[in-house]
């Protein structure tokens, strides 16, 4: 079998059989399976000639799943899976879980492993020193950060098509926002847990603008990212928070800033925009999800 | 109390701040002062009085002037339950099974520790009991909050460690409140047979004080009190060990009447602190269990230094 | 001795685990009696007046004042007996006013700051008693050792209870304080209180007491007036020493003078 896959020209009909082979793996629980379909894919991906790729950032795991093949990918990092921040983390379960350590990746011998710029500073030198191509993905922090990122990771996984069709997913979903526009310029706070406000530098902030809103952390005094006091934000008192989750339920005290009473009585549901975390907790090609979610609650509190 | 009130990221006049307390300034101050200030200020009041409550209850218990919740790992040992309780998951932070889970940990913890150390315990014996509790009560809080599936666990482990006021509501107070005011009759109605103790115990119990039945209620006093305290602040400490040293000199040695006075300085040195730490320049909130374990800590050790022999000898 | 006894125990036994320290104790005591506790170290004369009091354990019955021990509650049987233990444990510095005070805890005046008449006076009599009026302001842990003796005296004479239990309380004193403290307990006694002393001087026991109890490795082996209860034959075989004995003042003088 792996021996008749290598022999048949691949790149016509990988694309199709992936999606199969997907299918497939998330009907069937079997191991031996997933491991001997993986095994073909390995062996695919080498015939195509194209860079086995393994994650070890929750956002560079989005843009691989979303450009690679998945032959491709050789593993993703632990959060992937996380429902709540990972976007795609229903097809993350599909792939590797990697610890996110070195030692996996050492042996499992990827042509590239994508990271972050800031996060596991000592795995990605020991990586290097050991002669692993690691490339290193900045935080995007404005649409034009976040096309840059798409067309990097097509180029450095052989797809640039795939990366243009994300970009212009993503050039229409602002033309979408755009159309609908806030009436107001309204003040809006990106409120997170323990007071955390995103600053002018941030997608979040970048969002906003384009539906035609200004980001109320300027006027706390702070232009970056950072943390505000409860206190504060109540005294600036901006038009809408935009927070991630809409629930009533506090699952740690962090959290239950959110829900503070103070907050709640300038803040009911009408004045809050929820887009969940997973939409804007990276820049790549769900921010389209988010730009319209965006939309969507803007229409909903009636802005 | 006052100042706790008018001391905060935005300023108010003292004459804003009361207007606003009693109703009148506008909408954002109401806010400011009713809902973000005024529970934090009564916390503060709470909270550090059922720590110097407990510190001089445990004192009286055990006559024994380096007792507190703290140095037994109550604190410690609570603030364990209260984050096995949030690991466990589905759980809102702000409803009962938090402090009922901080109170039967903190129950556990002093339980354990004085059926480790026996009726006759050393200081020693109880300050290295204590530490070992607080220890493994600390690291499990650690590795708990690591386990669950929560990415900010470092910062909440900060929390809950080192103790904070900052931002509580008025669910907060409501949810610790009840379980303080119980604690706190409980080791009230309890004074007069600590100061029969003092007698030892054998003396205490010809004179008709349950010895062991006295201990219970104290513990679970000290349970409560601190349970409810830590669900809602995290461990704050050393609190329960300077208030009644701070009383001393004006009120006597009596650990009957030591008590209450020692709730007012608990609650007096907690609210000072908690204002220090929002009047101390930094860049990011520091935690007011920071500053209590700042002035506790050389306190303790001072406290040492003058119970030397007593430590030295091996018998309190 | 014919007057009704007012604590009587009999078959007492303790054990502690698998070990009897008392076994099968009987005896009888009235009113107005001081009785000397006598016996070798670990004979179990603590154990039996902590027994007796109702401070630990036992098998056998108690009576006292006509009730079973057992019937009573704990601060029934703290205004029953007055039990001072060895080594007068203080451990606040607390006013020696204060300490005394506590002897009233039994009679619900458990707030020394505000005592009834009655309290207050039960107070005043015992610290005349012994002597410790003056000291009333002045922390006991600063207190001499006789002079904290005789406060942890008065704390017990404060409950002004039928019974007094008192467990080597001159130890540790000077023999003037001795005698101070046993001449006050002989007082006690002599205005109607049963005070039982555990004590290791013999020549104190046969000098002050009306009655001496020999215990020998949990047993009762003697009791009665110390002339007899304390016969030379006796004191021979369980302390194993030999005595010089005198009368002086028609007052029996028991002196340890040489191993046996």
């Amino acid at each position: 079998m792996v021996g008749s896959v290598i022999a048949m020209p691949p790149v016509a009909w990988s694309h199709r059989l992936c999606k199969a082979i997907r299918a497939c793996i998330r009907r069937s629980n079997g191991v031996f399976v997933v491991a001997f379909l993986i095994l073909t894919f390995a062996a695919q991906a080498q015939a195509a000639g194209l860079p086995r790729v393994a994650s070890i950032n929750v956002c560079t795991d989005q843009l691989l799943m979303t450009l690679a093949d998945p032959a491709q990918i050789v593993g993703l990092s632990p959060y992937a899976r996380d429902a709540v921040r990972s976007w795609a983390a229903a097809e993350a379960r599909t792939y590797r879980r990697l610890s996110g350590e070195a030692e996996d990746l050492l042996m499992l011998k990827p042509d590239v492993v994508v990271a972050g710029l800031y996060m596991k500073r000592a795995t990605r030198q020991l990586l290097k020193r050991q002669g692993m191509r690691v490339a290193e993905f900045d935080i995007a922090r404005s649409i034009d950060d976040v096309k840059e990122q798409i067309r990097r990771m097509g180029d450095l996984v052989g797809h640039p098509d795939r990366a243009e069709t994300q970009v212009a997913r993503l050039d229409a979903a602002i033309v979408r926002a755009k159309q609908a526009v806030a009436r107001k310029p309204y003040r809006v706070l990106a409120l997170s847990r323990r007071g955390w406000v995103s600053g002018d530098d941030s997608i979040t902030s970048a969002l906003l603008s384009i539906t035609g809103l200004s980001n109320a952390a300027a006027s706390l005094g702070s232009h970056s990212s950072g943390f505000a006091t409860l206190e504060a934000i109540v005294a600036d008192r901006p038009d809408f928070i935009l927070i991630s989750d809409g629930r009533d339920v506090a699952d740690d005290e962090g959290s239950a800033l959110l829900l503070h009473p103070a907050l709640e009585k300038l803040y009911p549901p009408s004045r809050r925009l929820i887009i969940p975390e997973d939409l804007t907790v990276c820049g790549g090609p769900m921010l389209s999800d988010a730009l319209d979610r965006l939309v969507a609650e803007l229409k909903r509190v009636g802005g | 109390m006052l100042a706790s009130l008018g001391i905060g990221p935005v300023k108010l006049s003292p004459v804003a701040v009361l207007d606003a307390l009693f109703g009148g300034g506008s909408e954002v101050q109401r806010i400011i002062v009713q809902d973000i200030r005024l529970p934090r200020a009564i916390l503060g009041l709470a909270i550090g009085a059922i720590l110097g409550l407990s510190g001089a209850a445990l004192q009286g218990l055990l006559r024994n002037p380096l007792a507190s919740p703290s140095l037994f790992g109550a604190p410690q040992a609570a603030a364990f339950g209260a984050v096995l309780v949030i690991a466990l998951g589905g759980i809102d932070v702000r409803s009962f099974a938090l402090p009922v889970a901080a109170i039967v940990a903190a129950f556990a913890s002093v339980f354990v520790l004085l059926a480790i150390a026996g009726r006759n315990a050393s200081l020693l014996i109880l300050i290295l009991a204590g530490l070992a509790i607080s220890s493994l009560a600390g690291a499990a809080t650690s590795l708990t909050m690591n386990l669950s599936r929560n990415p900010f666990a470092a910062l909440e482990i900060a929390f809950w460690l080192l103790g904070s006021l900052e931002d509580r509501s008025f669910r907060h107070v409501m949810l610790a409140l009840p379980f303080i005011i119980a604690g706190a009759a409980i080791l009230m109605s309890r004074r007069h047979a600590f100061r029969a103790l003092s007698l030892g115990e054998e003396s205490a119990q010809s004179l008709g004080v349950d010895v062991g039945r006295l201990r219970l209620w104290a513990i679970l006093g000290v349970a409560l009190g601190v349970g409810g305290a830590v669900a809602v602040a995290g461990a704050i400490g050393f609190i329960g060990l300077v208030a009644p040293h701070l009383m001393r000199p004006l009120i006597g040695y009596d650990p009957a009447r030591l008590m209450v006075p020692s709730a007012l300085a608990g609650a007096a040195l907690l609210l000072a602190a908690d204002i220090a730490v929002r009047l101390i320049p930094s860049t990011s909130d520091i935690k007011v269990g920071v500053l209590t374990a700042l002035i506790g800590v050389p306190f303790f050790l001072y406290l040492i230094v003058r119970e030397r022999r007593a430590l030295g000898g091996g018998i309190a | 001795m014919s007057e009704a006894a007012i604590l009587t125990a009999s078959s007492l036994s303790v054990s502690l685990g698998k070990r009897v320290v008392l076994s099968e104790v009987s005896l009888a005591l009235p009113r107005g009696c001081l009785a000397a506790l006598v016996g070798p170290n670990g004979a179990g004369k603590t154990t039996l007046l902590r027994a007796l009091a109702g401070l630990l354990p036992s098998e056998g019955t108690i009576e006292v004042c006509g009730d079973a021990l057992s019937s009573l509650t704990l601060r029934e049987r703290a205004r029953r007996f007055a039990y001072l233990p060895q080594g007068h444990q203080m451990h606040w510095p607390l006013p020696a006013r204060d300490i005394v005070a506590l002897g009233r805890y039994p009679h619900g005046a458990v707030d020394p700051a505000r005592l009834t008449g009655t309290d207050a006076a039960a107070v005043v009599r015992a610290m005349q008693a012994t002597d410790v009026t003056g000291l009333g302001d002045r922390p006991v842990t600063e207190l001499s050792g006789g002079e904290r003796g005789r406060v942890a005296l008065a704390r017990v004479l404060a409950v002004e209870a039928p019974i007094l239990l008192a467990d080597e309380p001159t130890a540790a004193l000077d023999p003037r304080y001795q005698i101070e403290v046993m001449t006050r307990l002989r007082t006690a006694a002599d205005t109607g209180t049963l005070v039982i002393v555990v004590t290791h001087d013999l020549g104190l026991a046969a000098r002050f007491a009306d009655i001496a109890l020999v215990l020998s490795e949990g047993r009762l082996v003697s009791q009665g007036p110390p002339a007899t209860a304390l016969s030379e034959t006796i004191i021979e075989n369980i302390f194993r020493v030999r005595t010089y004995r005198a009368d002086y003042q028609r007052e029996t003088v028991i002196v340890p003078w040489s191993e046996a």
